[in-house]
């Protein structure tokens, strides 16, 4: 009785942290005594009883088993009660759900991340999992836009990160404020100075969907192929198990075969971006 | 077990001795004209050309509303699957019902086995009846390959006017006839009888859709920009009755209910429509098919070539009831010969 694809595992919440006014992160560590493995992409059907269920894409590395971090912005019931949470409470976790990124594929390519505001939070996962095995991958480079300085999430390791000689990173805001000294502009601004190989190329694209129109013009233009666009895309989601027919994209689903597509199969569905 | 003649007089004692082990749903008549599968109390004899109920017998193994969990939040989260399942029997399923319960049993044990459902489908037994007449004029069962029916039923039974002719498929069909059941074997002229009046019905069912059914997911690969979504979107109430009473809809929606003391509850599914606005919403409040055009598109894709191609079958059985409770007469087959002719004068230009 108890394989109800349904059933959520009981997860506590070990920490919240306020990262702007509209997300928070949030680290959870499930109470079965298991390792929690995943992919960096994939995410999990997160449940606050008695409200519901949303899908939330992993933030944290998969190398981190022992916790799962998610950054949640609240747009919904669901997203609302997650940000009331406070360390010690219990939330039920499904998952993890999709396939995430194609990281075999990726070994030895230039990596091109392009995260579009809380997009950066599927890639961070993605990130660090290739930080952790820089030696596995050829350039790396993280472009990231967020519509005003005030909502660029993980701002410290942001600062890390620009501080390792081993990638490149640029970021822009839509919107400056009077303190605000980088760069400003849309993010598609950010892709036509790079130099990039771009049959060794891989780009990965996370961020709303008004960005993947301009974004992929950007990076076709660049000429990296088709099958090395990956992007990650956002749908409501029931069931995550390929059933309720809520993410139905055409004739995929994104829950069972994304919610990563690379654009060479992206194009070919309308109802896609 | 061979083939069997029930005399229509034993039918009613044949149902009414089931009653003792299972639950026992048939079609009643709701008003003139509108049947309905509901248990059955009395055993009248409903099984004689009846139009297709307002709901396909689906909603006993995927009911409207379903629990799915029951939770305590105090002092710490007690989370307990909910399956709940009787012993039952679906008396009377048309050949388009068997399809539509035989298209949603891939569904619910494809890639991740449903367990509510499947739990349900387990326990029941189905006892079909043939369909000799066209039902009703918006039945097209004929033109997507579901008149006919081999699988997916454990009784079928046939009218040869005085008497059903019963063939039993399964092993538990041949249990309740030999336990409940009053029967005499068919002989050969029951036999050939039986099949004069199959090979007779073939004629009476028209090929409705003006190509073989194999062919459309070609055709609506082929009509993502077809101008019939345009003129569908100006009719189209995007009401969502059409799912709604579909056999092999099966989308849903999933909520919580507390319970008063705010403490405890249950998680629970619904029945949800693709053709409802909100389907397709993202929590940012992009709609990715915003229009009701794009949203009955979707629905006809499903039906023709995206479940389709994935299942190899039809996932319209033909049963009309889209057509028959569309309140702006929105026509599944007319509909579909659009896109088969759109496609043919495209080839001309």
């Amino acid at each position: 009785m108890n394989n109800s694809i349904f059933l959520p595992e009981i997860a506590e919440v070990i920490s919240t942290r306020q990262l702007t006014a509209m997300e928070k992160y949030i680290e959870l560590k499930i109470k079965e005594t298991r390792k929690f493995n995943f992919n960096p992409g994939q995410f999990i059907q997160l449940s606050v009883f008695g409200i519901g269920e949303a899908p939330i894409s992993i933030s944290s590395s998969p190398f981190n088993k022992d916790t799962i971090g998610l950054c949640v912005r609240k747009v919904g019931d669901v997203t609302s009660a997650i940000h009331k949470l406070e360390a010690g409470s219990y939330i039920g976790i499904r998952g993890p759900l999709g396939n995430g990124f194609p990281v075999e594929k990726m070994k030895g390519k230039s990596l091109l991340f392009i995260a579009g505001g809380l997009g950066i939070a599927p890639l961070r996962s993605l990130i660090n999992y290739v930080l952790e095995r820089r030696d596995d991958f050829a350039k790396i480079t993280i472009l990231y836009g967020a519509k005003n300085p005030g909502e660029i999430l993980f701002t410290n390791e942001l600062e890390l990160w620009k501080k390792r000689k081993d990638i490149a990173i640029d970021i822009t805001v839509d919107k400056p404020d009077d303190n605000w000294s980088g760069k400003s502009g849309v993010i598609t601004r950010l892709i036509p100075p790079l130099d990039l190989e771009p049959t060794n190329t891989y780009a990965l694209v996370v961020g709303p969907p008004v960005m993947y129109k301009y974004v992929l013009l950007e990076l076709q233009i660049k000429q990296i192929p088709e099958d090395n666009i990956i992007m990650s895309l956002e749908r409501r989601m029931k069931c995550g198990v390929g059933k309720c027919g809520h993410c139905q994209i055409n004739g995929v689903y994104v829950c069972m075969d994304g919610p990563e597509f690379s654009y060479h199969k992206l194009k070919f569905l309308s109802e896609a971006i | 077990m061979n083939d069997i003649l029930i005399f229509k007089e034993y039918i009613g004692t044949f149902c009414n001795n089931l009653k003792e082990a299972f639950t026992v749903y048939g079609v009643k008549q709701k008003e003139e004209g509108f049947y309905v599968f509901d248990e059955i109390d009395e055993f009248s004899d409903p099984l004689k050309d009846y139009k297709p109920t307002i709901l396909p017998p689906k909603k006993y193994l995927f009911p409207q509303q379903e629990t799915l969990l029951r939770f305590d939040t105090q002092p710490y989260p007690d989370i307990k699957p909910v399956i709940e399942s009787w012993k039952q029997i679906l008396f009377g399923v048309r050949p388009c019902d068997i399809h539509g319960i035989s298209l949603l049993d891939k569904i619910f044990t494809t890639d991740h086995e449903d367990k509510n459902y499947t739990q349900k489908r387990a326990e029941t037994i189905i006892i079909g009846i043939d369909c000799l007449e066209p039902c009703y004029e918006h039945a097209h069962c004929a033109s997507v390959g579901c008149l006919n029916v081999d699988d997916g039923y454990d009784i079928m039974m046939t009218d040869l006017g005085d008497s059903f002719y019963t063939s039993v498929k399964t092993l538990r069909g041949e249990e309740i006839i030999r336990k409940y059941s009053e029967y005499t074997e068919a002989c050969k002229e029951d036999r050939e009888r039986f099949l004069r009046l199959k090979n007779e019905r073939e004629n009476k069912f028209e090929n409705k859709i003006k190509t073989d059914v194999s062919n459309l997911p070609l055709f609506f690969k082929n009509a993502d920009n077809d101008p019939v979504w345009d003129e569908l979107n100006d009719r189209c109430l995007g009401c969502g009755r059409c799912n709604i009473v579909c056999p092999t809809c099966y989308c849903f929606d999933v909520y919580d209910c507390m319970d008063l003391n705010m403490t405890s509850g249950e998680r629970c599914r619904e029945w949800d429509a693709c053709t409802l606005k909100d389907f397709a919403v993202v929590a940012t409040g992009e709609n990715f098919r915003s229009t009701r055009g794009q949203r009955l598109r979707h629905r006809f894709n499903r039906k023709f070539n995206y479940l389709m191609t994935k299942y190899n079958a039809s996932f319209c059985v033909g049963c009309g009831r889209c057509t028959r409770s569309c309140p702006v007469n929105i026509d599944v087959v007319e509909t579909v010969n659009a896109v088969i002719k759109n496609n043919r004068n495209r080839e001309d230009e």
